[in-house]
């Protein structure tokens, strides 16, 4: 009997990016990058530890725009074009660094590692890596969970909010029941932005838990009993639970976090940007432009600029002594909480962006593998438990409202509220007012109608992601983030046009289903007042 | 290619309107502290208040956001606990709205205030809320515990160890969020947007 539970969730999400027109294009390497560093190691460990009968428990929210692209053949062929060029990189590195020791051996383990990818991705998988999450919950090992449909930031839907809110997560409940066969349990609200009253719509569309954040739960409405370490049900009975900050601070913090080790791989020093540009051409972006290619020979080393090449073996060894270091933390930390929770255990709830294993850090994977199989061999104080376990074993708990909040920078909405990107709510709140009153007013539509108003719905969509205000506010990238905003304002402004004057051009509708093809069963009614 | 703009499909050149014809204010919450706020205001709308102002023999004096508390209240224009006001000026169609009052609901109108004092609305918005930064003073009989108790486990919860009262945890928290959450990382997807390394140093936004 355990003491304890602890609950490793992985929100996995990118925005959808496919550009048909473009043989190559900068930012669908996002996915490309994603699939070699983070989702196919993340299969690879745990189908290890399936095949090792290693018993474990994870929770992975996949977003519908990610399923999406994972699912989608253009962007499919696209990334074994561009494994197949890393691997060829990776041959003439072998090459280059004949006779200059640790980088030949980086060199080989690369040449290795895509080599493998490329095994996962094509011979297991049938490109399909959706179908590798698939059987993992069908095993039982994973619980995978759905998102809104585009990762639209639900707190500042203000304008037809219920409307808004509903196309967001029906759309993601949809798709995951057509992929995964089965209704989804939980459900990860972007951002954990979380606005009270939103759980109604959750409970309309049969799902079962969501996460907030640590002050969701603290200052929520009574006053918490088991601070974050237990669900609690909202009155609509959908549970809530709360984000652990302890286990947050060990992996996320810039000074103390566990990937800032010396002996870690260096994120910034990728041969993309360090080699010789006639050299690296043909394998950076195809105007020209550096970008990451995913080999990087340093380590982190230290604070200066002085960087050593980079040595897996001993990387290895300190994800191991990490993981350690977190499971006895956990232990620790169970212990003290034993005392404070009446007649129930502790659940301690660990959520991240799966994108950091791997692709920010690049031991995370690893460390993950040494976790799952410490606390299943070297202890007996935790258990794995996800969150649709964890409902199960009690029949009672407590009844609460949590707060308004995200995990987003300060705890609310600034990140997706400031000056760079508040101009874009006025015209996102008077799309869904006009979907709405389209949806409303052309009830059972057919033909083009019917076309022009669904894919109204996929662009309105698409113009909610939380990713565009996300870049504008922080990244590179601006530009993009721009142009798909305007992009999708544009074609719905269009359709609408057209649905309201009844003159349809269908080869106009047709571009616009054939560039933004996700959700190809969606129902603009889900709109309908 | 190019990663400015994909190659659009549309006929012609979109440019996202100044405005949709509309007479409204929108609010939304930012954070237990601010709003914020856009409008857009017909010509015809407030052509109409200034003659009425006219009419009544007043004279227009200034544009503002008038900002109602409605805690706890069903506001019908006149029955608020409290308002303030924001000058407006210049070209301004949106504002940031320093309420400084987490769990309150708020109302706002904008509107144009007269000589003698008078003010007439021109729009008046959605209400919303801040939500409390704190936590509830409403105890749960079922699952109470006593106070202390309380304050060990949200310690516990916030990773700075068994607080001592209401306030320290607050404090401990707002500084908590602040700090820990001040990470860009924390978003989700949030590596795939970093500045080219040239322009960060390690580890400033790990």
């Amino acid at each position: 009997m355990p003491k304890g539970y602890l609950s490793i969730v992985l929100h996995a999400h990118l925005p959808f990016v496919r550009h048909p027109e473009h043989e190559n294009f900068l930012e669908e390497n996002w996915l490309f990058e994603a699939i070699t560093e983070t989702y196919i190691p993340l299969i690879k460990v745990f189908n290890g530890l399936v095949n090792d009968n290693v018993k474990f428990r994870i929770t992975m929210s996949l977003s519908p725009t990610l399923i999406s692209m994972l699912m989608d053949d253009h962007l499919q062929h696209k990334y074994l074009k561009h494994l197949d060029m890393l691997i060829e990189l990776a041959k003439k590195e072998i090459v280059r660094t004949k006779g200059q020791g640790q980088f030949n051996n980086l060199a080989h383990m690369y040449h290795d590692d895509f080599l493998e990818a490329r095994r996962i991705f094509v011979d297991e998988n049938h490109m399909n890596l959706v179908t590798a999450f698939k059987k993992l919950q069908d095993a039982g090992r994973l619980e995978v969970i759905t998102c809104c449909a585009t990762h639209g930031y639900l707190p500042l839907m203000e304008v037809e909010r219920q409307a808004s809110v509903r196309a967001q997560v029906r759309t993601g409940v949809e798709l995951y029941e057509k992929v995964f066969g089965k209704k989804p349990l939980g459900i990860w609200l972007p951002e954990c932005g979380y606005n009270p009253g939103d759980e109604e719509i959750l409970k309309q569309e049969g799902i079962k838990y969501f996460f907030v954040d640590s002050h969701g739960i603290l200052f929520g409405t009574p006053r918490p009993r088991f601070g974050v370490f237990n669900p609690y049900l909202t009155k609509s009975g959908v549970a809530a639970l709360g984000r652990d900050l302890e286990t947050s601070k060990a992996v996320w913090s810039a000074v103390e976090g566990y990937p800032g080790d010396y002996n870690f791989r260096e994120f910034y020093r990728d041969i993309g940007f360090d080699l010789d540009y006639d050299y690296i051409k043909p394998y950076i972006n195809a105007d020209g432009v550096r970008i990451n290619t995913g080999i990087k020979y340093y380590k982190i080393t230290g604070t200066t600029d002085h960087k050593e090449p980079y040595v897996p073996e001993n990387a290895g060894a300190r994800a191991a002594e990490q993981a350690g270091n977190f499971m006895f933390n956990r232990e620790k930390q169970i212990e003290n909480l034993a005392a404070q929770m009446g007649d129930r255990l502790p659940l301690i709830v660990a959520p991240y962006d799966a994108e950091l294993f791997g692709h920010w850090w690049y031991e995370g994977p690893r460390w993950i593998d040494f976790l799952i199989r410490k606390i299943s061999y070297d202890q007996k104080n935790i258990e794995l438990a996800t969150p649709g376990d964890y409902l199960k074993k009690y029949k009672k708990f407590q009844v609460m409202t949590p707060s308004f909040s995200s995990w987003g920078y300060k705890g609310y909405s600034e990140v997706w509220l400031e000056g760079s990107n508040d101009w874009m709510y006025r015209h996102l709140h008077k799309m869904v007012e006009r979907m709405v009153e389209a949806a409303s007013s052309h009830r059972d539509a057919s033909g083009l109608m019917k076309r022009a108003l669904n894919q109204m719905a996929r662009e309105l969509l698409l113009a909610q992601s939380s990713d565009w205000a996300f870049i504008m506010k922080t990244g590179s990238h601006v530009n993009y983030a721009g142009a798909r905003f305007t992009e999708h304002s544009t074609h719905f402004s269009e359709l609408y046009e057209e649905v309201k004057t009844g003159t349809f051009d269908e080869e106009y509708i047709k571009q616009c289903e054939d560039k933004f093809n996700l959700f190809p069963d969606i129902d603009y009614s889900v709109y309908s007042s | 290619m190019s990663n400015d703009a994909a190659k659009g499909v549309s006929k012609k050149e979109f440019h996202f309107p100044a405005g949709y014809g509309d007479n409204r204010i929108v609010a939304l919450t930012r954070d237990p502290w601010w709003l914020f706020t856009y409008w857009e205001i017909r010509k015809d709308k407030e052509d109409d208040t200034v003659k009425k102002i006219g009419d009544a023999g007043e004279g227009a004096e200034k544009w503002v956001l008038r900002v109602y508390d409605v805690t706890g209240i069903n506001f019908n224009g006149r029955n608020a606990v409290s308002y303030f006001d924001i000058e407006l000026k210049g070209l301004a169609s949106n504002w940031y709205v320093n309420v400084n009052s987490p769990d309150r609901a708020w109302v706002i109108e904008i509107g144009i205030v007269t000589k003698k004092g008078g003010f007439y609305a021109l729009a008046r918005s959605n209400t919303v809320r801040t939500p409390r930064f704190g936590i509830s003073d409403q105890l749960d009989a079922e699952w109470m515990i006593p106070e202390d108790e309380y304050w060990k486990m949200f310690g516990l919860s916030g990773g700075f160890g068994p607080g001592e009262g209401s306030l320290e945890v607050r404090e401990a928290f707002k500084k908590r969020l602040e700090e820990q959450m001040s990470s860009e990382r924390i978003s989700s997807a949030a590596s795939f947007y970093r500045k080219p390394p040239e322009k960060r140093e390690r580890n400033s936004g790990s």
